[in-house]
């Protein structure tokens, strides 16, 4: 199937993209999107950034950024597969896999509106990056979701729920962690 | 057909914006090869070490202030310095490294000039008497020229809550400005001429930097604070401007021809950096209190306060 033939679908008819993905289970043009769909933005941000003084952190953002998303992605694509299954999904986790890695595609739209919030003025560029990245995060995260609704057949309620579990999962972790942890500090012996 | 042609020029759209973006970097690094003038700030209680840094801010220690000076010395593109205080003064010892940066920078060559803002009084007139020409809005506080060591008595406070404190100390004058007992006259005149040496030196810090007379000076330099206007007239300030007339004065003083390109040194936090929020909290009277009270405003030794060592009868 061709390349161009998804990612226009991806942009204009997502579901019908996720539905070709999880048909044909593409994982190799899904890990040529996504690594383009990676690499480009973060060098785009790192050439919009470079001139002010923060450049340590622009090196630390940038390993971040990589590392962070190749695991969130591979080992995501694992975690939610195994999720939809308990949910009551119907794909694979190669099909998971592929969907989530062209749900990146969107994310190769911070380079030009980067590049027109450079041509805006001074006082408004930094208000115009931060809306842009966050328009970008919230089609990816849009996309995933559908990718995990189409790939597994579930409905949009329930994708949403297997996005989130991991979260909810963490979030009551960290809960029960700090709930030990007080009662052990209210325990300890106290000298008479 | 079609959607590999709107594929195509996405993608051709994307290409033209990141090489412009790239080009657009390097627009900015041949104008930074341009001769430059550096911002250098000086905020807050002046104190040695390193302060806290991290990766997202760094605040207080002049550490970082000479850092910055070394930098900016290095750089070969930056002709002028703008030293930008706004600080109530702090420890001798910090304004004096400090200071001796200043005159080495300007042993190099480099022109440096200071730009009070709201206050630049005691530490910070001490930076400021060390540049080439200073500059002060009419309103500063400026001036404060002289020294002092806090101490405190807490004699009758820990009777009235039963606080014993008792030292066990290898010299009779170990628990110098100890708060639990009053100063001795002995005491008090070791203090005082560590007082009068840090302030013989302060004067001359100043008779130095303003080629000023010593008599003149020392009649100033009763500790007294002056506005921007008053320091004009008595000589201790050279122009009444903000920090773009010092920007300005820099850039003739330096030679530098038409508008001088800047650059400012000291990390930015990612929040000022994209909202261009000021992430300084409290004003500098509350920092002079938090300060005082963790004694770190002092210019001799710190009252000692060890509460491992309260004993309550």
């Amino acid at each position: 199937m061709a390349i161009w033939d998804i990612l226009y679908d991806l942009l204009f008819e997502p579901r019908n993209a996720m539905r070709k993905v999880a048909e044909v289970k593409n994982a190799g043009q899904a890990v040529l999107i996504a690594l383009i769909s990676i690499f480009i933005p973060i060098f785009a941000v790192s050439f919009a950034i470079k001139d002010t003084s923060i450049t340590t952190l622009v090196h630390i953002m940038i390993g971040v950024k990589i590392v962070a998303s190749l695991l969130v992605w591979m080992i995501g694509s694992a975690i939610w597969n195994l999720i939809a299954e308990f949910f009551g999904g119907k794909g694979t986790a190669l099909g998971l896999f592929a969907g989530l890695g062209f749900a990146h595609f969107p994310r190769i739209f911070i380079v030009p509106l980067w590049a027109l919030a450079a041509l805006m003025p001074e006082s408004i560029q930094s208000l115009l990056m931060v809306i842009s990245v966050l328009l970008i995060l919230c089609w990816s995260v849009t996309l995933d979701v559908i990718a995990i609704k189409e790939i597994h057949q579930l409905s949009t309620a329930k994708a949403i729920l297997v996005m989130m579990t991991p979260l909810l999962v963490l979030g009551l972790l960290c809960f029960i962690t700090f709930i030990f942890i007080s009662s052990s500090l209210i325990n300890m012996p106290m000298w008479i | 057909m079609y959607k590999k042609s709107v594929i195509i020029v996405i993608s051709l759209l994307i290409l033209v914006s990141f090489v412009g973006l790239a080009f657009r970097n390097n627009d900015k690094q041949k104008v930074t090869q341009s001769e430059k003038i550096a911002i250098i700030y000086v905020e807050g209680v002046i104190v040695g070490g390193r302060g806290q840094n991290n990766v997202f801010s760094e605040q207080g220690g002049t550490d970082q202030v000479i850092k910055q000076l070394h930098e900016a010395r290095d750089d070969s593109s930056v002709k002028a310095v703008v030293l930008r205080i706004n600080s109530p003064g702090g420890s001798a010892a910090a304004s004096q490294e400090v200071g001796e940066e200043i005159k080495k920078m300007r042993l190099a060559g480099k022109v440096v000039v200071t730009s009070m803002a709201d206050v630049a009084a005691s530490g910070g007139y001490w930076l400021a008497a060390c540049t080439d020409k200073i500059y002060a809005n009419s309103t500063t506080m400026t001036g404060s020229i002289g020294v002092y060591v806090p101490y405190a008595n807490w004699e009758e406070l820990y009777k009235k809550v039963g606080i014993y404190q008792e030292k066990i100390k290898s010299g009779v004058h170990k628990d110098i400005l100890s708060p639990e007992r009053p100063m001795t006259s002995e005491e008090r005149a070791i203090i005082q001429v560590m007082v009068d040496d840090i302030y013989n030196q302060f004067v001359a810090v100043v008779v130095e930097g303003r080629k000023m007379d010593e008599i003149e000076v020392r009649k100033l330099a009763d500790g007294r604070i002056f506005t921007g206007n008053q320091a004009k007239q008595l000589g201790l300030v050279d122009e009444l401007g903000n920090m773009y007339d010092a920007i300005d004065g820099a850039a003739a003083l330096a030679g530098i021809s038409g508008k001088p390109v800047i650059k400012e040194y000291g990390k930015q936090s990612p929040w000022s950096m994209l909202f261009g929020a000021n992430g300084q909290a409290g004003s500098l009277l509350e920092q002079v209190i938090i300060n005082q009270a963790k004694n770190a405003l002092n210019i001799g030794a710190p009252t000692e306060l060890a509460t491992d060592k309260w004993q309550v009868r």
